[in-house]
Order: C-alpha cells, then structure tokens, then sequence
C-alpha cells in the first residue's frame, strides 16, 4: 500500500498550486498568438509577406491594417517576436491488478511555450515544453521539473537546424518501436506507459535539409541526460551506487529518406549511440557481496524504414541491424555482444466508417549459437491493432493484441479515451500481460495494471 | 451628320454580324481546368485560413501552407482536442503527426479530414494534371466536364464538374466512385476578391447517399507568399 497517501488538505493544497500556475500560463496565452514587442505603426505594402514562415505569425500592425498587408522590408532590423502559450493540467492514477492497490499517482502540469523571433532578415523559432510532477510510487517520491523540448531553430531556404533539448521520432511501424533509437527510455518510468511518454529528451544539434525527393537529417548528441537510471525495481541485486559511474558518450548519425514516385518512402539510418537496454556486469560491492552493476556499452545501429500507402491502406516496414548489440543471458546473467537484427512488417487499412485496423509481424533474432542464449535468439511476435474514434473524435476506443509465436508471452491492451468538453480529456488503459521469463515482455510480465488519466488542456 | 450616323450604324452592324459570322473558337477541356484551378487556388506559393463546419455545429480550424501544385503543409489550430494534429502532402502522399503518439504516420489521401471533408479536398486544390478532362455537355452558359483520375491515389476517381462559361467558376460537383456511382455532391459559392483573384470562398460538401450530412469550408483568407521549402518536410511537422 501506499504509506504516505495524500491527505485532502495536502491534495487541494497542491492542486492549489498547480492552478494557479496554470492560470498564469493560460493569463500569459491570452497575450499570445503573433503580438509583435515594441513595434511602431507600419506603412501598407502592396504584397503580403509571410515574416516568419516557419510558424505561420505575422506581423501585426498596430494601426489597424490587415496583418497581410505589411512586408519584411517595413521592418528592417527591428527586433520582432511572437509567442504562444498553452498547457495541461492534469493526473495519472496507476492500479495494479495483481497487487490489487495503487501503484503509482502522478499530479502534473506540462507548460509549452513557442514562439518566433524574427531580427532583420532573420527567423528563428523557439519551443519550451516542460513539466512540474510530482510521482509517488509505493517505494518513492519524485518531484521533478522535467524538459521534453528546449530550443532554437533556424529556417532557410531548403534546410533548417535545430539546436537543443529535443525529441527525435523515427519509424514507421507502432507496438514496440524497433527504430526509434535516437532518444533514451527512463527506465524509472512504468514500461507500459506510451513508448514517446517514456522518451528522455537529449541536447542535440539536428540539422534537416529538403531537396526535391530526398531529405536528410544530421544529428549530432554530444550531452546526453543520464540514463542509467534502474534504481528501483527489478532485483535488490543491482548495485545502486552504479550512477556514480556515469560517463557521457558522444551520440551521432543520420537518416536519408527518398520518396520514389511510386509513393514509396524508403530512409535509410545509422546512429551510434549509448545501449538501450540496460546491461548489467556481476561485481562485489563495498560489503563485497556479489551485486550486479549497471554498465554502459557503445552500440552502432544501421537499418532502413519504408512505408507504402495505396487507396486506404499502408504498408509500413522497419529493419535494424546492430552488429555488436549488449544482452544479458536469461539463464545466467552473463553479458553477451552479439549482432542482432530486428524486423517489424506491418500492414494499416482505414475503413469508410473510420475504423482503423492494423496487423504486424515482428522478429528479435541474435546471430549467436552460444547455449546461454539459446532461448531467446529466436523470438517472433504478431500484433493486431484497432482504433476506431467516434463522434468527431470526442471518444475514441483502441485495442492492442502482441503475442509471441511460438511462446505464452500475450499484452493485451484495451484504451479509452474521451473529452468531456472540448479541453477535459481522459484515458482509461487497462494492461493485461502474460509473460515468460524470457522475451520481449519478460520485464513486464507483474505489472498489469489499470491507468487512468485526466487532464484539462488550456 | 445623319450621314454620319448612318456610317457608324453601318458599321457597328458590319462587325457584329462578322462577330457572329466567325466561328467560335473551341476551347480544349484541359486549358477549362486549367482556368478553373487558377480560380479555385493562386498559381504560386499561398497561404491560407479555412474553416470546416460540420451541419451539426462542430467547427475546426486549418492553416494550409501550399508550396508549387503538389506540396502542402496542413495545421490544425482549432479545436484544442485536434490542435498539433498536422499534415503533409507531397504529391500524392500524406503524412500526419499524431499528437497523442507524438509520432508522424503515413496516411492515405482518402481518410477523412473533418466530417464530409477528405484530406484531399484542401490540400489537393488542383485537378489538372491529376485528371482527365471530357467536356461531356456544352449549354449555352456552363460546360460540364467529367473528369477520370490519371494518377493512383487520388481521392476520388472521377469528377463531375459544372464551370459557368464567362467566369471560368466552377459552379458545382458531384465526386463519384470508380463505378460512377456519386459520393458526395459539392457547390462552389461566395465568390469574392481573395488571393489575388475572384475565388469561391465557400465549399459546401454534402453526402450523395444522407442528404442531411454536410460539411462546409469557408476560405477565410489566401495569402501569397514565398514559402521556406523547409517546412514540408515530415521531420517538421511536430
């Protein structure tokens, strides 16, 4: 159970604060959307022009003429801006149906602030999304300032960089992402929450560039947020002192996409990076009793993503390949750097009625003949996906079938969610895991659970 | 002075009966839908505001970014509930990013917008070049065309089209299946001085098989402008 509930006068108190910095932000929205700081009145213009084309703000004049009506050349070298403002309010609740109690409750507000700065002939724009949580466990409490997005980018002509605290998506294929490499897991956080929500946001340069039917993303990570971060749950051998141990690793790659005109999106990546999966060495401790310590290993991934819309369907398929990929041995705990390739072939149709439906088909395999990892070299999963939204998407019901082939692991997800107005949004997950001791979902195999979420977006 | 008036009565009878008398010059249905869709949408880079109502009142938001006939940026600014809910279409490819997954997914031209309101029908203002073009009648103030999809993954396959002869207007639509069977009727209407031009600025979609399901899309402003090429880009649509 938990031992330090809430108490009513502690709870209000606290909502207390977080409507209150909730109001300012909403206070501070209202002054949002594309205001111009300190501009003088402006002559019209015979032609619009679009200041900052990045964000879509304008100019506003404030002599009343049409925003359209005011060119770049009206305003040389005078500092502009323009921002916007919004935020949620809300609660996460988790139950475990196992243990039958809370597991974990999560009061937060997420604050996200973008805006454009124009001086000149300059455009530069600028995006803080962030969070003030406070997440009590029945082991802990956490009270966190967190940053998911926290910096400045600059729009040219075909290309544009971004520098700073972000989030990088890449892959095609939905349950679990096999490509999307570029950011850490908090691996504090629940493994069943959104793959996206789990994301560690890192310091990175991120240079895009656009050219007819080719793209191309540079990325360069040369701080990353720490990442060995186990330091609760799994085993009560896993020597906690490891994150005194943490070194920073240079990450960098890239991706290249072509879109042939068939509609065949084809990007090829490679990104080396920091291990994803935690690892683990045998050691003696302090006390020299045997612990297991946490370690951090280079990786290098190389893979290709594609995906293939036609009428109302969409073929989508990922590949990676690490050719020195870190696994602990399921039977002994022995650390192991063997290739590794991961596929997951997935297939969307959206019927006229809305209902969306996908199948996919997902393989783990370890190039190793080693007897210590004999049971999990081979491991392959089918998952089936329906999300039908209804009313205008004011209620939404999604399902989510993975299991393995060939093994008893099954998640079986069932998702709610629904806006009681236009700005109150809540979701109901229910979890149901069938695990082994081995696989994909070997972790996750105690933890079903039921989530709920509410939260007011203003 | 009467000799004078005369002259010119002669004269302006002479032209006008060789006005009349000159056979009138056909116009090909391709350079029709060309004129149409410089009606319908600015030749170069716009960007503009719309507004998709639903007949039961339900109301969203869009800014369209439109980059040469075939690259287009979609954002949702309204409701709250859909706000980040962005789109991109490259020729006859669609991504959206989902906010809720934080993800960008490919989608298909065809899934639906808003309501009545395909994907397609904002972000693909243009049919030349997508259709083929038969003027199926010829009255005496409107063409109707028919119009047979060139390309795969359009969002409809065929079109009917009604363009007022002078103006080059389309009037009104109705969108059929492969089959010919009509999906959803459309009219053209509200035309004003918008983006450079007189543009319809409202385009009300109706449902051929309920006739009480409709949606409706207001123009609320074009802009021309010079767009960064940039932002059509799947890696910027978060």
């Amino acid at each position: 159970m938990i031992k330090n509930a809430y108490t009513p006068v502690l709870l209000i108190c606290r909502l207390f604060t977080y409507l209150i910095l909730c109001l300012g932000f909403s206070f501070a929205s209202s002054f949002g959307s594309s205001y111009p700081v300190g501009l003088p009145s402006y002559k019209a213009a015979d032609a619009p022009v679009l200041l900052v084309s990045e964000n879509t703000s304008y100019a506003q004049p404030t002599s009343g003429l049409p925003e359209t009506m005011i060119k770049r050349e009206d305003l040389p070298g005078i500092p502009w801006m323009s921002a916007d403002c919004s935020g949620e309010l809300g609660y996460e609740q988790n139950y475990s149906l196992r243990e039958h109690m809370s597991t974990s409750s999560r009061p937060f507000v997420i604050f996200n602030v973008s805006g454009g700065l124009n001086y000149g002939k300059e455009d530069y724009k600028l995006s803080i999304l962030g969070r003030k949580e406070t997440v009590k466990t029945n082991r802990r409490e956490r009270k966190d300032w967190r940053f998911d997005e926290l910096w400045l980018g600059k729009t040219l002509e075909s290309s544009r960089i971004i520098i700073g605290l972000q989030k990088i998506t890449w892959g095609e294929t939905f349950g679990i992402p096999i490509v999307d490499i570029v950011n850490h897991q908090d691996n504090n956080e629940h493994p069943l929450n959104s793959f996206e929500d789990n994301k560690l946001a890192s310091w990175m340069i991120n240079y895009q560039m656009v050219t007819h039917s080719w793209n191309l993303q540079l990325i360069a990570s040369p701080w990353n947020q720490q990442k060995i971060a186990q330091t609760e749950g799994d085993s009560l051998l896993i020597d906690k002192s490891s994150d005194h141990d943490y070194r920073n690793i240079f990450e960098f790659g890239g991706r290249i996409g072509y879109l042939l005109e068939n509609g065949l999106d084809i990007k090829a990546f490679y990104y080396h990076h920091e291990n994803h999966f935690p690892v683990f060495e045998p050691t003696l401790n302090s006390q020299f009793f045997p612990v297991l310590h946490q370690v951090q290993k280079e990786e290098d991934s190389l893979g290709v993503s594609q995906s293939l819309a036609f009428d109302a369907s969409v073929l989508r398929w990922d590949l990676i390949y690490m050719p020195g990929f870190h696994i602990n041995s399921p039977i002994n705990g022995r650390l192991f750097k063997v290739p590794r390739l991961g596929s997951a072939l997935g297939y969307d149709y959206a019927t006229d009625f809305d209902l969306l439906f996908g199948l996919q088909l997902q393989s783990e395999i370890l190039s190793s003949s080693h007897p210590d990892l004999e049971e999990i070299d081979q491991l392959h999963y089918f998952a089936t996906q329906f999300i039908y939204p209804m009313s205008l998407d004011r209620f939404q019901i999604k399902s989510v079938t993975f299991f393995g082939l060939g093994s008893d692991e099954i998640w079986q997800r069932v998702e709610l969610m629904f806006y009681l107005f236009n700005q109150v949004r809540a979701d109901l997950i229910w979890d149901d895991i069938q695990g082994d001791h081995i696989g994909l979902l070997s972790r996750n195999r105690d933890l079903d659970r039921l989530y709920l979420k509410i939260a007011w977006q203003f | 002075m009467r000799v004078q008036f005369l002259t010119l009565l002669t004269s302006v009878f002479c032209v006008a009966t060789a006005a009349q008398a000159k056979p009138e010059e056909k116009i090909s249905p391709d350079t029709i839908i060309q004129r149409v869709d410089e009606i319908r949408s600015p030749k170069e880079d716009f960007k503009m505001m719309i507004e998709v109502k639903n007949n039961d009142g339900d109301l969203s938001t869009f800014e369209v970014f439109t980059k040469g006939k075939d690259k287009t940026l979609i954002k949702t600014l309204t409701p709250d509930r859909d706000k980040g809910r962005n789109m991109l279409m490259l020729g006859e490819n669609m991504w959206a990013f989902i906010p809720n997954l934080k993800r960008t997914v490919r989608i298909s031209l065809s899934q639906k917008l808003m309501g009545e309101a395909a994907n397609g029908d904002i972000s693909r203002m243009k049919w030349s070049g997508d259709y083929d073009a038969k003027i199926e009648k010829d009255e005496a103030t409107i063409w109707q065309l028919l119009l047979t999809a060139q390309k795969k993954g359009l969002t409809y396959d065929k079109l009917i089209v009604n363009v007022e002869k002078n103006t080059f207007h389309p009037l009104s639509a109705d969108y059929l299946t492969k089959s010919g069977d009509v999906l959803k009727h459309v009219t053209y209407k509200a035309y004003k001085d918008i983006g450079g031009g007189s543009r319809p600025t409202e385009i009300l979609i109706e449902d051929a098989m309920r006739k009480n399901i409709s949606s409706l899309i207001t123009i609320k402003s074009i802009t021309q402008t010079t767009l960064s090429e940039a932002i059509f880009n799947q890696n910027a649509l978060n």
